[in-house]
């Protein structure tokens, strides 16, 4: 059963990488992913079939096998329920629904969810809604929006395009979900609300399967340059499509990850039945002695411990299956609600689980035979002593000189426990890779909870009801649309943000990417931290990026950032000192006062505002009365973000949840398995015990506190294990596979209470359930075997 | 009830005024093995008075240890119904035997059965706080490991004990719970004569001093220390009486 929950857990997670796989191929394939897309610049349009007639141009148009016409443009959506307003950017996606189509980008709704778009729909003022977005508002498959406008739409149903399975902000920000509304409409619908009849401006193609996809890229490309279309196209291949790349680079962290917890279950359960079957085979060394004296051959012996190992593995093995398919059934559910994919192929994958069980049926036949192997070394004499003489007293002068307890009906259970150091020592590390593996995984939940609390408490400070409102373009903060913003009823204060994208490093580091916002670090509506004198040139930094540079206040770092240049920006990289570090778990936000905007040559500019509702209104208010200010791309409360930020990690915290219950049942199986081996073990000083007329309770009661004793032993060794496990995960796994977030180093109370309740507690109740067999003990017969 | 209490002032070794310690009425213990039954015991019918130092005798397989386990309460019979300390054993229940073996009867076995986890002095303490006495049991322990002349090894595990040795801490470790009645499984089995000779003594010595001592051996010479000598064969007394070699002192006996 051990190793049944070790190779079915192990399968199980291990499988999950295959199952992103095979499901994001089966995904895309179905909502027809684009092989290459042709993009027209922002603003520009052509004639319905302009672009298609372009395509006749390409050396060899028959390598492309299908090609549709969309419009696509951004507009402000304004999906609110009665319950709450939801006014964010979002995107129009006009699509050819003509002929049964659309073939690529064919929008794909899950049975519950509403209607996929269909001919008669072209048109019609009918669109669905894109999951993600729908998923975070919880927006039903019913209703309308309004848009931009002030066209309306009916929503029929929430769909999954393959371009927004994953949604990322334009600058490649994650979880961008709750700020953008992508909407699937008809393309004549699409045209009807742009006002701009027969116009498209995005070209999708799959082609056949043997082409050298950059090849054509070049020349289409090169066709549409040469064309007279004057779209300005940018031609994408699938896998600059962020949502596409991100999805299949997530894969490989994501294994990288769990094969790390996969493989921690697994070597606890691997260790945990070595131990377990070597003690067995332990307990029949005597027969295998008796054996030896009487002159039977080693390879007589050996086999029959062997076969018992062989017959514990494929047991395992078999069991396994059935636990593997239960942990399946478990994460499926935790996969489909983080990755709201139109397929879900979630088999059990027989790959991770024959490599699993291989390990499985390994592991018993060798802990059986290597125990097997040292007693038919030994000479006879050796195996059949009773007590192993002088050469193992274990902690005997130590027992001698301990004078507590004084109770020499105390001192029994001191005395099993130091008397035989390897069994206790083989008992404990039992308990403890159990308690261990436990540990590492809730220490895990407990790191993330409590970097999310502290990412709350950073984002919500000051001021909890702070809206974020977001900005068409670049404006100047003592403009008209600032003002006005600020000169709306239900805004309080205000203050100017420019947020830019950038780059930090220091000399000779490679850097990463972040998002610069320049604000006002002395008396804003927020700030990062307080105590900066911003009169000081510099920024501030969070706590992972320094850490991460190796860089303290008063270091100077460089960031690369766009400088105002006539009316566009080019990229210039400043040596900057660090004036302050801010304590977000996240690497990128870098902040500075707008003081230094000067040396930008954006002097007094911005693109958000952060606002505080006046007193008496609500975010909602906010929300509702900037909607329909010209100029105002988004408003977002705060608390969003932090939501966002939580959900982001429920992928984690829900794989988490399920591996937690498999590493109890394995804890406690192995606790109780342990125990019992012991009780096997004493069953003649139980039987001496009750021949002095001791009652059975009082009997449990040394049972118990001796058990206490291996599981206190066992659990301090698996509380250090754990906490060490958990530290290399939290520093070296985490910064390879999430560089963008620091997580706290935190084991909860709760942890450790968890911790001890399985390695002391259960494993001390143990002995409550060999109670049967205590009580059917045929006591004279045990007493009577000459050992 | 009172019929069965009552003392039987024919059996041999009866010492006028004596109450009964033991009593055994048509008592048999069979084991069902495959088809058929293996009778341990058979038809016993037995009494034993409070003092008396009886030997039981027979050879390997007659029924000595289960007869012993019998009497201890340990083992229960298939017919027939036991008497000791004049509770009746027969349908007592699990508590009532436990108490019954703590206050009235001291083990000691054929195969030690000592802890092997505590010491030699730990492993006769351990009895008498079992038996209630918590304290000055140290001291109780250590008198009684003195009494059977192992002063010096009290700190010794029984690892590190001859098993003579070991069977003399299992006989001090029955005597120090001051149980009246003491059995003992072939105590003597393991001994050389010296020491052998002393564990006789302090056996002796205790029946003088009030205990019941039941002693199993197939060794006839021993028997001749003994009040009452009974001998069993295939589960059956097939005789019992005073040593049929005539009674000897501890320190005349040559084995
Ligand atoms: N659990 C059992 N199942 C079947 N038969 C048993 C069992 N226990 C004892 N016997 C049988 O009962 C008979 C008496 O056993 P007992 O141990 O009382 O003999 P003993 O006189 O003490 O022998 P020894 O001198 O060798 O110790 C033996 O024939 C033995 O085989
Ligand atoms: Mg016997």
């Amino acid at each position: 059963m051990v190793i049944a929950i070790g190779t079915g857990v192990y399968s199980a997670l291990s499988g999950t990488a295959t199952w992103r796989r095979v499901s994001n191929d089966a995904s895309f394939a179905a909502t027809g992913m684009y092989d290459l897309r042709v993009r027209g610049t922002e603003g520009l349009y052509a004639d319905r079939g302009a672009m298609l007639t372009v395509l006749e141009s390409l050396p060899d148009p028959s390598l492309i096998e299908h090609a549709e016409e969309r419009l696509i443009f951004d507009t402000q959506v304004d999906a609110s329920t009665s319950a709450k307003s939801i006014r964010v950017p979002g995107r129009v996606i006009g699509l050819d629904v003509s002929e049964g189509g659309p073939q690529l980008t064919s929008v794909a709704v899950a049975d519950d969810q509403g209607r996929a778009l269909v001919a008669a729909d072209d048109g019609q003022p009918v669109a669905l809604v894109e999951r993600n977005f729908a998923d975070f508002y919880g927006l039903q498959a019913d209703g309308t929006v309004r848009l931009g406008g002030g066209a309306t739409l009916d929503l029929v149903g929430i769909g999954m395009g393959p371009e927004y399975f994953f949604i990322t902000t334009e600058d490649g920000g994650f979880f961008a979900q709750a700020n953008f509304a992508a909407l699937f409409t008809s393309l004549t619908t699409a045209q009807e609300i742009a006002d701009r009849p027969g116009a498209v401006n995005d070209l999708v193609l799959r082609v056949r399967d043997e082409v050298d996809i950059e090849a054509l890229r070049a020349d289409v490309q090169a066709a549409f340059d040469g064309s007279s279309l004057g779209l300005g196209v940018t031609v994408m291949t699938a896998s600059d499509e962020d949502a596409y790349r991100v999805l299949y680079e997530d894969i490989k962290n994501d294994r990288k990850f769990w094969n790390v917890f996969a493989g921690l279950i697994l070597a606890g359960a691997a260790f945990a039945a070595f131990n377990l079957s070597s003690r067995m085979v332990d307990s029949q060394r005597r027969e295998v002695g008796i054996g030896l004296a009487l002159g039977a051959s080693r390879v007589q012996l050996a086999w029959r411990p062997l076969l018992v190992g062989i017959e514990i593995g494929i047991a395992g093995v078999l069991l396994g299956i059935a636990v593997g398919s239960l942990a399946v059934a478990l994460l499926r559910p935790v996969y489909l609600e983080m990755l709201p994919l139109p397929i879900w192929r979630t088999g059990f994958q027989w790959q991770p689980f024959l490599r699993g069980a291989g390990l499985g049926f390994v592991i018993p036949v060798v802990a059986t035979a290597w125990p097997v192997w040292r007693s038919t070394r030994m000479t006879p004499v050796d195996a059949v002593a009773t007590v192993h003489r002088s050469t193992n007293t274990g902690f005997a002068h130590i027992l001698r000189v301990l004078r507590w307890p004084r109770s020499a009906f105390r001192r029994m259970p001191v005395g099993n426990v130091l008397r035989a150091p390897r069994r206790t020592l083989l008992t404990a590390l039992g308990i403890g890779a159990a308690v261990a593996t436990l540990v590492a995984v809730l220490g895990m939940l407990d790191s993330f909870r409590s970097t999310m609390a502290r990412n709350d408490t950073i984002v919500l400070k000051d001021h909890p009801d702070r809206v974020v409102v977001g900005l068409d373009s670049i404006t100047t903060d003592d403009g008209t649309l600032v003002a006005s913003v600020a000169a709306a009823t239900s805004v309080g204060t205000t203050s100017p943000v420019l947020q830019l994208a950038g780059h930090l490093t220091v000399s000779g580091a490679k850097g990463f990417d972040v998002v610069i916002e320049a604000l006002d670090l002395a008396g804003g509506v927020w700030t990062p931290i307080s105590g900066v004198a911003p009169t000081e040139p510099g920024i501030v930094i969070s706590a992972p990026a320094a850490d991460e540079l190796g860089v303290d206040v008063g270091d100077e770092v460089e960031l690369t950032h766009p400088v105002r240049d006539g009316i566009g920006f080019t990229t210039t990289t400043s040596s900057l000192r660090v004036i302050g570090i801010h304590p977000s778990p996240f690497r990128f936000p870098v902040y500075f006062d707008r003081s230094l905007l000067s040396s930008f040559g954006a002097t007094g500019l911005a693109n958000e505002l952060y606002v505080v509702p006046a007193a008496g209104s609500s975010t909602d208010d906010v929300a509702a009365e900037l909607f329909d200010l010209p100029g105002v791309n988004s408003v977002v409360a705060a608390a969003t973000s932090s939501k966002i930020v939580r959900d982001s990690v429920n992928e984690f915290t829900g794989i988490l949840r399920v591996l937690e219950g498999f590493l109890l049942v394995l804890a406690l199986l192995i606790a109780y398995n342990a125990t019992s081996i012991n009780a096997d073990e004493r069953r003649r000083e139980r039987a001496t015990l009750f021949a002095f007329g001791l009652p059975v309770h009082r009997v449990m009661v040394l049972e118990i506190v001796e058990c206490a004793l291996y599981g206190l032993l066992g659990t301090l060794i698996g509380l250090g294990v754990g906490r060490a496990i958990h530290h290399w995960v939290m520093t070296r796994l985490l910064q390879s596979t999430m560089p963008d977030m620091r997580l706290d180093i935190v084991i909860d109370t709760g942890t450790y209470v968890s911790a001890i309740v399985v390695g002391i507690v259960a494993v001390a109740v143990a002995p409550l359930l060999t109670l049967g067999r205590l009580l059917r003990m045929d006591v004279p017969g045990t007493l009577r075997v000459v050992e | 009830m009172e019929s069965i209490l009552s003392p039987d002032p024919a059996h041999p070794g009866h010492r006028p005024g004596a109450a009964t310690a033991v009593k055994l009425v048509g008592v048999s213990r069979f084991y069902e093995v495959g088809e058929g039954r293996v009778y341990a015991l058979r038809d016993i019918d037995l009494e034993v008075d409070e003092g008396e130092f009886v030997v039981v005798l027979g050879p390997s397989g007659s029924g000595k240890t289960t007869l012993l386990n019998m009497i201890g309460a340990l083992d229960v019979a298939s017919e027939g119904r036991i008497i000791v300390a004049e509770r009746d054993v027969t349908g007592a229940s699990r508590r009532e035997l436990s108490r019954l073996r703590r206050d009235t009867v001291a083990f000691v076995f054929q195969t030690f059965n000592l802890f092997p986890t505590l010491t030699a002095v730990e492993n006769v303490q351990c009895a008498v706080e079992i038996s209630g006495r918590r304290r000055g049991a140290r001291r109780v322990a250590e008198d009684a490991l003195a009494s059977v002349g192992l002063s010096g090894r009290g700190l010794h595990y029984p690892s590190e004990l001859s098993g003579g040795e070991q069977q003399r801490v299992a006989i001090a470790r029955a005597l120090a719970t001051g149980n009246p009645i003491l059995v003992a499984d072939e105590p003597t089995g393991d001994l050389d004569f010296r020491t052998g000779v002393q564990v006789l003594e302090v056996l002796q010595q205790l029946a003088r001093a009030g205990h019941t001592v039941i002693v199993v051996t197939h060794n006839r010479e021993i028997s001749r220390v003994a009040d009452r000598v009974i001998e069993l064969s295939s589960g059956r007394i097939v005789s019992d009486g005073p040593p049929l070699e005539g009674r000897a002192d501890v320190a005349d006996l040559r084995w």
